[in-house]
């Protein structure tokens, strides 16, 4: 089934370049896209598209069986979650209020927002007393963590993500990856996730859109984009960085594991 | 001297509680007033800034002219009595409220706005959960600045017939009896200062409210 739709989109800031030039995308349900491209290719102005953050000029936008125009604004907000890079906690409110807030402004009775809150935090592997901390007493990677667990309290079936992981740690992020990753499989959502970092893309993604000044210029798994590059810039662009990536959960892994227990191995005879 | 105002403040302390209670009444409506106008002002600006630009100026400009000219003016044009000295006071104590309300709600992290939107927030609900609780201790601020401030003035709006501890200090002027001036003068520091210090406690209490308990605990440790 068809989630997000759209066809021959374009987007101009300025009035004489289009940052979007005609765009055409489908997003089935349950799949993980992450949006792939250098910075000002346009990955960020489509996300910001579908949750009406940001309009677009000409082409048809659609959410599930509606017309983008056609929705309530608000009301499709509430169904879609948002995770941007700066996270944006509410530095206010404690955590559980920061996951609950969308059960707050929908007016849900406050057990359930406690309930939820402490069902997310659990989710997404935080200790449960940091339900009445503040954002504040949080590290970088924590903070991501409860901006995941904010987004997913609606029970959206639509998760954006902005780059969410790129301020923190390479530690941290590969963490939170595999959570995401996890998260997903979990609970089986669309997620369309941008990023710049081709391992991340190529990690994360069921299927990735490589973009490129305001056209895509493939769509994808990650085996077809290191594999059939559509193009020269399809090939330029993921490369050899690509294929490690592809290449790094499996055969990497098993190559160290041999290197370090034939040294081991070395320790022991000697 | 000291001591002829003392006994001033026990002959006639009719007179002076009298005087007091109108000071309290006219600075109460005035910041009343300043409060609910400045507050609206300050949040219609956010959305429009050339607005904002322009009332910004005007305020700052009014906050220029000198009291007793701006009292001599409204005179001229409302009269002597309560209504002039009141509109005096509201234009006086307009800049830091709309200035403070001003700042405070455009300072909040546009990070923090673009999330509650993106989640579906009404306009209301990003202004009342989200940007008022954030920019409130700098509105609060300007609050106290305005309260003080107009407690001050009022003692000058006295002059206009606006009763008020300023008749106490005007009777003494023309009178040349300056125990009378000093006596009401005393009255209005006294209550500024009290007014002010009243509300640091509240400030206290519902900063810790709007910014958690680590709101109120960075202030204390800061302050010991």
């Amino acid at each position: 089934m068809t989630v997000i739709e759209f066809q021959k989109v374009t987007k101009t800031y300025d009035g004489e370049e289009n940052v979007l030039k005609g765009l055409d995308l489908k997003v089935k349900k349950g799949e993980f896209i992450t949006l792939l491209g250098e910075s000002g290719c346009g990955k960020t102005t489509l996300l910001k598209i579908i949750n009406g953050m940001i309009s677009f000029d000409t082409g048809y936008v659609w959410i599930r069986d509606r017309m983008l125009s056609e929705w309530n604004i608000v009301e499709l907000r509430r169904q879609i979650g948002y995770v941007i890079q700066q996270i944006g906690l509410f530095p206010h409110m404690t955590v559980a209020e920061n996951i609950a807030y969308v059960l707050s402004i929908e007016k849900k009775p406050k057990k359930e927002q406690q309930k939820r809150a402490a069902e997310l935090l659990e989710l997404v592997e935080l200790p449960q007393d940091y339900l009445k901390r503040y954002p504040r007493e949080l590290s970088g990677g924590q903070k991501q963590r409860v901006g995941v667990a904010r987004a997913l309290a609606a029970s959206p079936e639509i998760i954006l993500m902005d780059e969410p992981f790129g301020a923190v740690d390479e530690r941290t992020r590969n963490q939170l990856q595999e959570e995401m990753l996890r998260i997903h499989h979990q609970l089986n959502n669309t997620i369309l996730f941008v990023t710049h970092d081709i391992q991340e893309a190529m990690k994360l993604g069921t299927r990735v859109v490589l973009m490129n000044e305001g056209v895509i210029e493939q769509t994808g798994t990650p085996e077809e984009l290191v594999l059939q590059p559509a193009n020269n810039f399809v090939r330029q662009f993921i490369g050899s960085k690509g294929y490690l990536a592809l290449l790094e959960p499996q055969m990497v892994e098993d190559i160290y594991q041999q290197a370090v227990e034939g040294k081991a191995q070395n320790y022991n005879h000697s | 001297m000291i001591l002829r105002i003392i006994q001033l403040y026990r002959d006639r302390s009719d007179f002076f509680i009298e005087l007091l209670i109108q000071h309290i009444y006219i600075t109460f409506l005035a910041v009343s007033v300043i409060t609910f106008l400045g507050l609206a002002l300050g949040v219609f600006m956010t959305k429009n800034r050339r607005l904002a630009g322009i009332l910004l100026r005007v305020t700052s400009f009014l906050y220029t002219i000198p009291s007793i000219a701006l009292f001599g003016i409204l005179v001229s044009i409302t009269g002597i009595g309560l209504k002039s000295a009141l509109i005096a006071l509201i234009l006086y104590g307009l800049l830091p409220m709309i200035r403070n309300t001003y700042t405070g709600l455009i300072e909040v992290d546009p990070e923090i706005t673009e999330a509650a939107e993106g989640m579906g927030s009404t306009p209301a609900q990003l202004m009342f959960r989200i940007q008022l609780p954030l920019a409130f201790p700098v509105i609060f601020s300007g609050f106290r600045t305005m309260v003080v401030m107009t407690i001050a003035l009022g003692g000058i709006a006295s002059f206009i017939g606006a009763g008020g501890m300023g008749r106490a200090i005007w009777r003494g002027i023309s009178t040349n009896y300056p125990e009378m001036t000093i006596a009401g003068s005393l009255l209005i520091a006294a209550l500024a200062i009290v007014a002010d210090s009243v509300l640091e406690w509240i400030e206290k209490i519902v900063r810790t409210h709007y910014l958690g308990e680590g709101g109120a605990h960075e202030k204390t440790t800061k302050a010991a």
